[in-house]
């Protein structure tokens, strides 16, 4: 199923903070500077909206938010 | 005064808004070691729901001892702040003028949240209508950017946005004095902060306090205050761990440093993204994530292990 979900999380991240390079499955998130705290709650929220979940609150953690393949799990370990 | 001058070689990034203020001031004064003033303190002393100091010292105190200046405050009438600002613009000392961040027009809170601010104001201009206003604060709000500006404002206008009537009062505050040089050597600097960390510690108000206030549902109130406090730590714990990069008379001193930047100044920026983000959830109305409480169990970790490796340092005699 995360072949599902990772592509609406990487057009997500693209909607959130635009970036000049591509975003991959493996891009360290936590890495890129213009995803600050205000960004990650949108990216979240942005996320949950396209795929109709709320991610779980126990699933909230960095690790959730190492690359956008973490997150598309986080949102389909249900 | 300008954005230029502002923006050169400023810690405004790593400060709070007055602070980062204040930093213009003290640059203004000609104090040659800010970093040590607004850095060499660091201690955190929390008492919930609404204290935390971040210094062992109260900042207007540690200012007298690391510069002889003092920061004179005067609060005034709204209606008399013109005339004030009149007066004590007349020499070339710029004035901090605090207010409510709701009613400061270009800050990105204003209209939305009521929280301290404060910003320079260094002159008039000829028609006497118009202040020349420095603002360093810089931060990323969910309501827009703050990055250094300055601006000429129509005085009336402003006045009237930061106190309106009937009668509201604003602090004005000026650095006195001429400053000195010779500030408190950073071993004893080392001394204080790390006595005033095991002291907090000791009575249970140090950083593992943080942890514990997250409590249990309902959170909203909590969460708001440690989303500000974890920010606050953040940001002193980065300028601190500066502090000790910089201070290259420290010998022996680079693991210290090493540990602030790579492991302390992250968890507690990690902690904050963590904390900033339950307190967003909840206002939405979603669960707590329990990662909140146990970012702050791990920045509080970290946090006690940077001060027992400053311990260990000054034992050893601090690497004279």
């Amino acid at each position: 199923m995360t072949a599902a979900a990772l592509p609406v999380v990487l057009a997500c991240i693209e909607q959130v903070v635009p970036l000049e390079f591509d975003v991959g499955p493996e891009t360290r998130l936590l890495e890129l500077p213009e995803l600050d705290s205000l960004a990650i709650v949108d990216l979240i929220a942005a996320a949950e909206e396209a795929l109709g979940v709320e991610l779980p609150a126990e699933r909230i953690v960095p690790a959730s938010l190492a690359s956008p393949r973490a997150l598309a799990e986080a949102f389909e370990a249900r | 005064m300008t954005a230029r001058s502002v923006a050169a070689r400023s810690y405004a990034a790593l400060l709070p808004c007055v602070e980062a203020n204040l930093e213009l001031l003290l640059r203004h004064a000609g104090v040659a070691n800010v970093l040590t003033v607004l850095g060499g303190a660091c201690a955190l002393e929390a008492e919930p729901p609404d204290r935390l100091e971040l210094r062992p010292v109260p900042l207007e105190r540690w200012i007298r001892r690391q510069t002889g200046l003092e920061l004179r405050r005067t609060t005034v009438d709204g209606d008399a702040l013109l005339a004030h600002l009149r007066d004590v613009l007349t020499g070339d000392t710029p004035a901090l003028v605090f207010a409510d961040a709701f009613s400061v027009p270009w800050n990105p809170y204003a209209g939305h949240e009521h929280h301290q601010h404060a910003f320079v104001v260094d002159a008039w201009d000829a028609s006497g209508e118009r202040l020349h206003v420095v603002d360093a604060y810089t931060n990323a709000t969910r309501y827009g950017r703050a990055v250094p500006s300055e601006r000429w404002v129509a005085a009336r206008e402003l006045l009237a946005s930061l106190a309106p009537p009937p009668g509201r009062c604003l602090e004005v505050a000026q650095l006195a004095g001429v400053p000195r040089g010779a500030a408190d050597p950073p071993v004893a600097i080392v001394r204080e902060n790390v006595g005033a960390h095991e002291r907090n510690r000791a009575r249970g108000a140090g950083a593992e306090r943080l942890a514990g206030h997250v409590g249990d549902a309902p959170y909203g109130e909590r969460l708001r205050w440690l989303s500000l406090a974890t920010w606050l730590a953040a940001r002193s714990r980065a300028l601190h761990a500066l502090w000790w990069r910089e201070s290259a008379e420290l010998p022996g001193s680079g693991a210290v440093a090493a540990f602030g930047d790579e492991v302390v100044a992250p968890t507690w920026e990690a902690a904050q993204t963590s904390v900033y983000l339950a307190s967003r959830r909840v206002e939405a109305g979603r669960d707590c994530p329990p990662h909140a409480r146990q970012s702050l169990v791990e920045a509080a970790a970290a946090e006690r292990e940077w001060f027992a490796r400053m311990r260990t340092w000054l034992d050893r005699g601090a690497g004279l």
